[in-house]
Parts: structure tokens; sequence; C-alpha cells
């Protein structure tokens, strides 16, 4: 199991020990998000301002025109509310080229409550433009999008899950070209997709493992960057679905169901396993983000008894 | 940026500012759109600032909305060939404007100008970060975000600008909220502050040229709509043009009496 933000911020390091431009700055979470890894080794390429989020965004938009390339750690949820204006205003505008990794995204807070959790952000972030969107899904994706962002110029915007994500996949290079050629990574084939993105994705691993014990052939497709996909690639991908089932902890409207439904061709059942935003902000007896997940309407056990009953 | 400066030095930033008012009416009114008061009254301290500029030197522009004053200014110290700003640049700059750090809306540049001053450090870079802001913006909470950060880092580098001009689209600033105690604010937040005159172009300079080891801010006083006796002091043409053609006629006239 790794913890992405940790990855993130040593793939990082290491890209720093290369190049003198990379900085990070964080708004006073440092710890939480993992940046201050950074801070021990580079000192002076590094920068913990207050809780003045809004501002550590335009300082990271200043530092990026005076050579540097500023990683900016935060809480997703702030990305969206005090983040917002100067995403969309500087980054994807006036394309300031400022690298933002929101962390704990989803559900993957959920002993602070409601506030702290983000579903909009990926929702949201896609539809500007300019800005690339990543969602990695593991380890080894986490280290190709660092890398890629660091490479490119232009804003983009990581989305990282807080919760430990288990290794999916393991021929780097496959996936390496994966990613930079397509936007997505397919494993497996058949005619049951299992669309899904990020923390969702070795969720979905298990289900396919699960099912091909009983025979039944899922295809997983892991959307990395949906604002960089291959639409004519994945077009083809889904040509030969019959049931699509999408998997991921955002809402429909403007998530992966956006991408997909448009895509997919007359006749092919779409099955949503999305957040449903109407029970946002209900109480929680639990902390535990796969019970959590349940309550918002992603359950693995009711995807695979799904899968099984239009397999039949 | 230039240290020293001639009487004729003075004279020639007074005609550029005359020049780029100039610029402005007849770019607000070919399309009929533009923030005319707001651009009128920070002539000066642009004037001033890119004749005294070194190439090191970082002018942001915060007041994105008086666009047309930044545009002028371009044109007259030749940075910028343009036939129609407002559309080829936008009504606010936008990315095609050529210049480092575009800014499309209020409160932001502050912020901007600090990354900046703050990377010329850790690179080891000389030269200066001037910031124009308009008051009006003072109300943003991210300007006092940054001036606190500014202050705690240091950045001797930094410059502010503010063009106080007592005036933001709804109405007289200080009957809105009131920013007064001004400089006592800025001076609080651990800043050097200087209130001068904005269209006295010797005391802008003497403000500026001022050496300090913290940020430095400069309350630059100023009237709404300067140099044309019928829009001056007044708010009816914050974010409004000249549209007949006599006014136009008329407006140009007095700038060109004042040459």
């Amino acid at each position: 199991m790794n913890d992405l933000r940790e990855i993130a911020v040593k793939t990082l390091c290491e890209l720093a020990r290369r190049y003198p431009s990379i900085f990070v700055l964080t708004p006073d979470l440092g710890r939480s998000t993992r940046a201050s890894l950074f801070g021990l080794e580079f000192p002076d390429r590094y920068l913990e301002i207050g809780f003045s989020q809004e501002s550590s965004f335009l300082i990271a938009c200043g530092l990026s025109r005076m050579g540097f390339v500023p990683f900016l750690f935060t809480y997703s949820v702030f990305v969206l509310t005090k983040g917002l204006n100067s995403l969309l205003f500087l980054l994807s505008y006036e394309r300031y080229n400022v690298k933002v990794v929101g962390t704990h995204s989803g559900c993957s807070l959920p002993i602070n409550g409601p506030a702290d959790m983000c579903f909009h952000d990926r929702t949201l972030f896609t539809t500007f433009p300019n800005i690339q969107v990543y969602e990695p899904s593991d380890e080894s994706v986490c280290k190709i999008v660092i890398k890629n962002a660091a490479d490119k110029k232009g804003p983009c915007y990581i989305r990282l899950s807080k919760e430990k994500l288990p290794k999916v996949y393991h021929d780097e290079r496959k996936i390496c070209r994966e990613v930079l050629n397509n936007g997505f990574i397919i494993s497996g084939e058949g005619s049951v997709l299992l669309v899904t993105t990020g923390a969702m994705v070795h969720k979905c691993m298990e289900i396919k493992k699960i099912l091909e014990r009983e025979n039944i052939n899922v295809a997983v497709v892991d959307v990395v960057s949906p604002t960089y996909v291959n639409v004519s690639k994945l077009s083809k991908i889904l040509e030969r679905a019959t049931n699509i089932f999408i998997v991921a902890d955002h809402a429909t409207l403007g998530g992966l169901s956006s991408l997909i439904s448009p895509l997919s061709q007359n006749g092919v059942k779409i099955h949503n396993f999305v957040i449903d935003l109407r029970r946002h902000g209900w109480p929680f007896t639990t902390t535990d983000p796969n019970k959590v997940m349940s309550i918002y309407g992603i359950d693995t056990r009711l995807i695979i008894r799904k899968i099984r009953e239009e397999a039949q | 940026m230039k240290r020293k400066l001639l009487k004729s030095d003075f004279k020639k930033i007074k005609e550029y500012a005359n020049l780029m008012r100039r610029e402005i009416i007849i770019h607000t009114s070919k399309v009929g759109f533009g923030h005319l008061g707001g651009s009128l009254s920070c002539c000066e301290i642009l004037a001033l600032l890119y004749y005294i500029r070194s190439k090191s030197d970082e002018i942001i522009f915060s007041k994105a909305h008086t666009a047309p004053a930044l545009y002028a200014a371009l044109k007259v110290f030749k940075i910028a060939k343009y036939k129609n700003p407002l559309y080829e640049y936008g009504g606010r700059p936008g990315p095609n404007t050529p210049i480092n750090f575009p800014v499309n809306i209020l409160g932001v540049g502050l912020g901007i100008g600090l990354g900046c001053a703050l990377g010329k450090k850790f690179k080891g870079n000389s030269g200066e970060v001037f910031i124009i802001i308009g008051d009006g913006e003072c109300s943003c909470g991210t300007v006092w975000e940054s001036a606190m950060i500014a202050s705690k880092l240091e950045l001797d580098n930094l410059t502010v600008i503010v063009d106080r001009n007592m005036f933001s689209e709804g109405g007289r600033i200080d009957d809105l909220v009131s920013l007064e105690p001004f400089a006592e604010k800025w001076k609080s937040f651990g800043w050097v502050c200087a209130s001068v005159n904005g269209h006295n172009v010797k005391q802008l300079f003497r403000a500026l040229k001022k050496k300090s080891s913290t940020p430095k801010a400069i309350i630059a006083n100023t009237i709404k709509g300067f140099g044309v006796s019928f829009i001056e002091g007044s708010n009816k043409y914050h974010h409004q043009c000249l549209h007949d053609k006599k006014l136009i006629k008329k407006a140009l006239a007095e700038l060109e009496d004042k040459k």
C-alpha cells in the first residue's frame, strides 16, 4: 500500500535534484499534504506561508513567471473553494504555469465530515480551458503524472487521494506509454467495461479478479487524464462493450459519465456508480471510508451483483 | 531603476502622461467601452514607472479594469504596436498582452508581485517589482493577506503604488467601506508607507527612490478622470467612455492645451 502524497513529493525531490527550477509551496498544510518532506531536502526551494490559501495561488503565479515550476500542495476542497478565482482567471485564461496538487480528494477524510471531502473538483476543472487534469490511481501512474506535469509547460491540476492505495500496474513502460499517448489505461478484455479513475481503480481491479473466476470477462479503463483522452481510441474500445459501468468518486454530471455517454453506441447499457450528491452532508455513523462510500452509492458488492445479472 | 532624474526628464514624463491620456480617450471611444475615470487617474504613475524602470524591473498592473491606461503606456514607450488594443488584448489584459504578468481580475496583483519578488530573491536577481493597485481593490482580503506575507519575508524589492482616486463603482470608497486610516494600515502590516500627490511626478519619484529594508507602499492621491475638466472628480465615467463627438473633441483639445 502506498501513500500517493508521499510518492508525489518524493518524485518531486528526485526531479529537483536535476532541475533547479522545481519549487514547492503550501499554505500551512506541509505535514498533511506531505509537502514538508520536500522542504527538508530543499529548504531554499520550499515555502510554507500561513493559511493564506488564496494568496498561495497568486504567489505561485508570480514564481512561475520568474522561471520556476511551482507545485502548490493543498487540500482539493481548498483548491475548489479558495483557488477557484486563480484557477479560472489566472491559470486557465492567462496560462500561468502553476501545478496544483490537491490532496484529500473524494471521500478520503470522512472523520472531518463532509466539509473536507471534495467531489466537485475534477468535474469543474475539466471544463476549464488550458488546464490539464490528472488523477493517478497508483504509485507508478503518480510518478508518471508528476514527471509529465513538471516537463510540460502549462497549468495542471493533480487530484490525489489521502487513502493508501495498492500497486495496480506492474509494467511501468507500458502504462507510461498509454498514459502519455491515450490519457487512459486499459486492462483486460471483455464486453463489460468498468470505466473508472483514481482511488476507485484498485476496487475495480478487485471486482475484475472476482468475476474472472466466474468466467465473466471484464475490462477496466482507468481514465488518468480526462482532458488528455485520445477520444478516437476510447470510442473504439467503447464500441465493443455491451455494458458500461462507471465507477467514480464524483458526480454524474460533468464527471466520467459526461465523457463516456456521448461516445457510447446506441443500445449500450450505462450504469452509474458515482457519488450521489443528494446524500452529501448527511451525518455519518461511521468513519470508515469504504462504508461512507457505500452510503454515497458506491458499493463494490452491489456492482458485482449488477454485473452478474447483466452477464446472465 | 533610474535613481536620478533631471528637470528635462520630469518634463518628458509629463508629456508621456499627456500622450497616454490622448490614447486612452481615442481607443475607449473607438470601441465604445472602457473604464475612463480610473485610466486617466494613473497616467503619471505608469509613465514614471515605465520611464525609470531598468530591464530587470517588473511592473505589474493590478487594477485590471483600467487596462486602457496600460495599453497606452505600452504604446507610448514603444513596447507594443496595435491598432485597437481593447480588441487585440481584451478589455482587461489577456494572455496576448506583451507583458510578463497579465492580470485580469482585481485583488490579485499584489500576490503575484509577491511571488515575483520572492523569485528574484531566490534567484539572486537584482531589480525591483512595482505593483500598481487601485484603492477600490484594497477591500479585497487577498491584498492584506499578501501584505502580511510580504513583510514577514522582508521583501525590500517590492513596491506597491496605490492609485487613491477615492472612487469605485459604487461611489466614494470611504462612504462604502472606509480604508482610513490607510497609511497607518500599511504601516501596521510592517510596510514603509508614504502619501504623495499622484499627479506630481517629482513627489512620486522621491517616494519611489527611498530605500528601505521592508516592502514599500506609496499612496498616490489622485483625481479620478484627471486631465479632462468635465470628467475630473466625478464617478460618472467610472466604466463609461466618451461617445459624443463634441465631447471627444473638447477632451482632446484640453489635453492639447496642456502640452
